[in-house]
């Protein structure tokens, strides 16, 4: 009997099937354009988004944008508007490649909750079980600014998996945190906090990282972090393998996320998104930070650092089939990534953010109760983050609602595309 | 009846009377019959409960590497879904020194896994109208009354100051351990481990010739850790408890757990002590040496023989029971079915539902019922527990179990060993059986 390479594939991928993600008795279809009508959605209503995005463009609040609007498993709102860069005139495509930055995370902590599943690791174990450099953490105790030496305390307890998932940790953010100390010690001992053209690798950078003091004792409080960063080096040490190979066949390839990457391969070079930013009323190449990253770095450089907090990038598509993925409880075309139980704690709060409208599960933020007050968007439980390059996404599992809009920007305040579009989308709903 | 009697009664009367009089002692005697009728847990497809056979498969996985770990030496696991047992293996050896494979059907000392039965034995009482939950236990057992808090402990002399209890126990403080009653060698506070031990308490098990009765009420007249109510202290309190199921049942314990559940429920492993045929099955107590596994041989409080040795006289409500993992997953659906299993009703469905209300507050994430830990909405968030109101507890020789009335799913893990602190199945396997859920 003859195989076809297809078939090899599918049976390839049954037998890798056992140990990563599994098959599943739900068979829930990829995400597939669908009529407005058919999910009670407005499609006049929803209009109401080219709209925002045209006079975004006009106003020169974003160069261009793609936005996505997906209920019931249905795409029904997928366009795409003004330029991906200004300079060559090159117009956006709705398939671009956006660098997604933060939105990442999710993506890594949903790897670290399928190792979770297989019961390798309770959420409240130390890291230092894994990276025992993390033992013994200390807390920043003061700092001198001349010589830029530090001292400690000690920390009353060890940073947990769920410390690190969470953003309670105690860890800084370099480049971008806000603490100027933390900002200085990170780029001292020269940690890597977002990207990087260098050949450095997610263990060198996280190793570094585990010595420096924290900024409270883990557990006490919510402050972004490279938290992600060392949970994607957690997946390397725990699974055995790369953190982009472990991504690449446990998530994208069965999610059919076929063009999202560390680093974005020669043959889609060309559809990666500029990121620009204004200077004196038009839009210009934006191309990094001095002494931290070069904004090329998805295509240029030594791609060996797979930051777990903001290294991919990826299209709307893609990152709309990945929130479909929890929207069905955890499996889509019949491959279990999670199940639903996991889901349900993924999705339970686990921590207060800076703000009284959401709370922080496992994976994402979470619209609580006193935010479906405030205007959303969404529901109670409706999960969502975003990106530093300003890309924001949610999706609501009670209307069965995802949004995705990408830009590629950097020092842009006056973009209100960022919140109008949650506004727009739950307002098209006609059911 | 009576008027009955005042005739010459028919035959048909008298057949009729005859039948009356059989449901009514049947009925007030025992468990009554329901109009329910699930069956008793029998096998079924991993698939037609909406689980994954490959997600369950890493129950596989970690029972193999936890005896390659040397972290158990075996164990017995069974996972039901919806009334149909779809996992039920054994790994590993029953007795390292002769290399007995351990089987699925093995007989385990279950310890504090008694206590939900006990709980259970209660609560049937508690539904025939014999008591309130918050009657003072010394209305049937008077030697507690007038209850003391200790005080003041002098060491060298061995002894001590008390001042009086607030209140009196209660039934309800003894189901939920708030009654200020301690647990003996296993007691958190030195003071009445001592205590205990000077007063000759037997704490679950025993070779010797002791009763309930004298057991408990020599402990009546101990100390307490605090008064009555005021928090959550695992106790005796389910060994009382077994001493005022014969007192209000006017049987022994162990009668009345077998005619009233083990019999009912079909649970045919479960007993105080094993019938001679039955020792074969029993699975002999390890604890670690030099990284190996070795026979347990009792550390002076537990002497592992108890089961088929001795005088077999004492029954403990708190630790006393031996049992199988299907055994005691039948007492676990009965449960998730609300009360009722195989045409047999134990409890109302209301009567559970106020025995998972009523709690005490435990640790963060769990408050403890009237039979068992409870999951709350914390308890939740915290992962790979099930959901909220999911009810568990274990045994001293490592045995855990788990019940989650939402999802109708039921765990039970069977090792027996002591003095191991590395054995990570014992939260792994309930991560496992929850993740694979597939529907």
């Amino acid at each position: 009997m003859k195989y076809s390479i297809l078939q090899l594939v599918f049976i390839l991928s049954l037998i890798l099937g056992i140990q990563a993600q599994t098959p599943s008795a739900q068979k829930s279809p990829a995400l597939l354009a669908g009529s407005p009508k058919s999910v009670g959605l407005s499609k006049e209503r929803l209009a109401r988004i080219d709209a925002m995005a045209e006079s975004a463009i006009e106003d020169n609040d974003v160069p261009g944008v793609v936005a996505l609007v997906a209920r019931n498993g249905k795409i029904v709102y997928h366009k795409a508007f003004g330029l991906a860069d200004n300079s060559s005139g090159r117009e956006m495509k709705k398939d671009d490649i956006f660098r997604i930055a933060s939105q990442s995370k999710a993506i890594t902590s949903t790897g670290v909750m399928m190792l979770w599943e297989e019961g390798l690791f309770k959420l409240d174990d130390p890291v230092s079980k894994w990276i025992p450099e993390f033992k013994n953490p200390q807390v920043l105790n003061t700092y001198n600014y001349t010589s830029g030496t530090y001292t400690t305390i000690q920390a009353d307890r060890e940073i947990t998996i769920r410390h690190l998932l969470t953003h309670s940790s105690g860890l800084g953010y370099g480049l971008i945190d806000g603490d100027e100390r933390m900002k200085l010690i990170y780029n001292k001992t020269g940690i890597t906090d977002l990207f990087t053209t260098d050949p450095v690798t997610i263990g060198d950078s996280v190793k570094k990282l585990a010595k420096l003091p924290l900024h409270f004792h883990p557990g006490d409080e919510y402050r972004y972090s490279e938290g992600l960063d060392v949970l994607g080096y957690f997946i390397e040490v725990v699974s055995g393998i790369p953190f982009d190979q472990f991504l690449n066949t446990r998530l994208f390839d069965p999610l059919g996320m076929d063009d999202t990457f560390f680093y974005v391969p020669d043959d889609k070079a060309d559809r990666l998104v500029t990121v620009q930013k204004q200077v004196d009323g038009n839009w210009v190449k934006y191309t990094g930070v001095e002494g931290y990253y070069d904004a090329d770095y998805p295509i240029k450089g030594a791609k060996t650092f797979f930051s777990g907090g903001a290294g991919l990038s990826s299209t709307v598509s893609d990152y709309a089939t990945f929130l479909q993925m929890y929207l069905n409880g955890g499996e889509l075309k019949g491959i279990r990534f999670l199940s639903r139980t996991t889901i349900k704690t993924i999705m339970s709060p686990q921590v207060a953010l800076n703000s009284e409208t959401e709370d922080y599960g496992l994976v994402f933020g979470l619209v609580n109760e006193k935010g479906v007050a405030f205007g959303g968007p969404g529901s109670t439980g409706t999960f969502k983050w975003g990106g530093y390059f300003n890309s924001q996404y949610f999706a609501d599992p009670n209307e069965q609602i995802i949004g995705v809009i990408m830009k590629q920007t950097r020092y842009q305040t006056t973009d209100d595309t960022s919140w109008q579009f949650g506004q727009l989308v739950f307002q098209a709903i006609d059911d | 009846m009576i008027k009955i009697t005042t005739k010459k009664p028919t035959r048909l009367m008298k057949l009729f009377s005859y039948l009356i009089y059989l449901t009514l002692c049947i009925s007030l005697s025992a468990q009554t019959p329901s109009a329910q009728n699930s069956t008793p847990l029998n096998k079924g497809s991993v698939k037609s409960v909406g689980m994954s056979v490959e997600r369950l498969a890493r129950i596989d996985t970690m029972a193999e590497s936890a005896i390659a770990d040397s972290d158990v030496p075996g164990l017995v696991a069974l996972v039901a879904r919806n009334g149909k047992i779809v996992y039920h293996k054994a790994f590993g050896v029953a007795d390292s020194g002769t290399g007995r494979e351990l089987k699925e059907d093995d007989i385990f000392r279950i310890f504090s896994q008694t206590k939900a039965i006990t709980a259970t034995a209660v609560m049937m009482l508690w539904e025939e109208g014999l008591f309130k939950l918050d009657d003072p236990i010394s209305k049937w057992i008077p030697e507690f009354k007038n209850p003391q808090v200790l005080d003041t402990y002098n060491y060298t002399a061995g002894t001590y100051t008390t001042i009086p209890g607030k209140q009196e126990i209660t039934i309800r403080h003894l189901l939920t351990h708030s009654s200020g009653v301690g647990y003996g060698a296993i007691d958190p506070d030195e003071r009445i481990r001592l205590i205990y031990k000077e007063a000759g308490i037997i704490e679950a098990v025993t070779q010797k010739h002791v009763l309930i009765a004298d057991n408990i009420k020599k402990l009546a007249k101990l100390p307490l850790h605090f008064h009555p109510g005021e928090k959550y202290t695992y106790s005796m309190g389910l060994d009382v408890l077994g001493y005022f199921v014969e007192i209000l049942s006017g049987m022994p314990l162990d009668e009345f757990f077998y005619s009233r559940i083990f019999k009912p429920l079909g649970m045919k492993d479960t007993y105080f002590y094993l019938p001679e045929n039955k020792v074969d099955r029993l699975v002999l107590t390890h604890g670690p040496k030099d990284g190996k596994w070795v026979p347990y041989l009792g550390d002076g409080t537990i002497d592992p023989d108890y089961a088929f040795k001795g005088a077999k006289s004492l029954f403990s409500g708190g630790g006393g029971l031996l049992s199988t993992a299907i055994d005691y997953a039948n007492f676990l659906q009965m449960y998730l079915n609300g009360g009722v299993l195989n045409g047999k009703r134990l409890l109302s469905r209301t009567t559970i539902e106020t025995m998972m209300a009523s709690r005490v507050e435990m640790y963060s994430g769990s408050g403890y019922g009237l039979a068992f830990s409870v999951l709350d909405e914390k308890g939740v968030s915290v992962g790979g527990q099930g959901s909220e109101g999911t009810f568990s507890w274990g045994g001293a020789a490592n045995t855990q179990y788990f019940a989650d009335p939402n999802e109708q799913v039921i765990g039970v893990i069977l090792k027996q060993t002591f003095g191991q602190r590395t054995d990570d199945t014992r939260w792994q396997f309930r991560q496992l059986v929850f993740q694979a859920i597939d529907d």
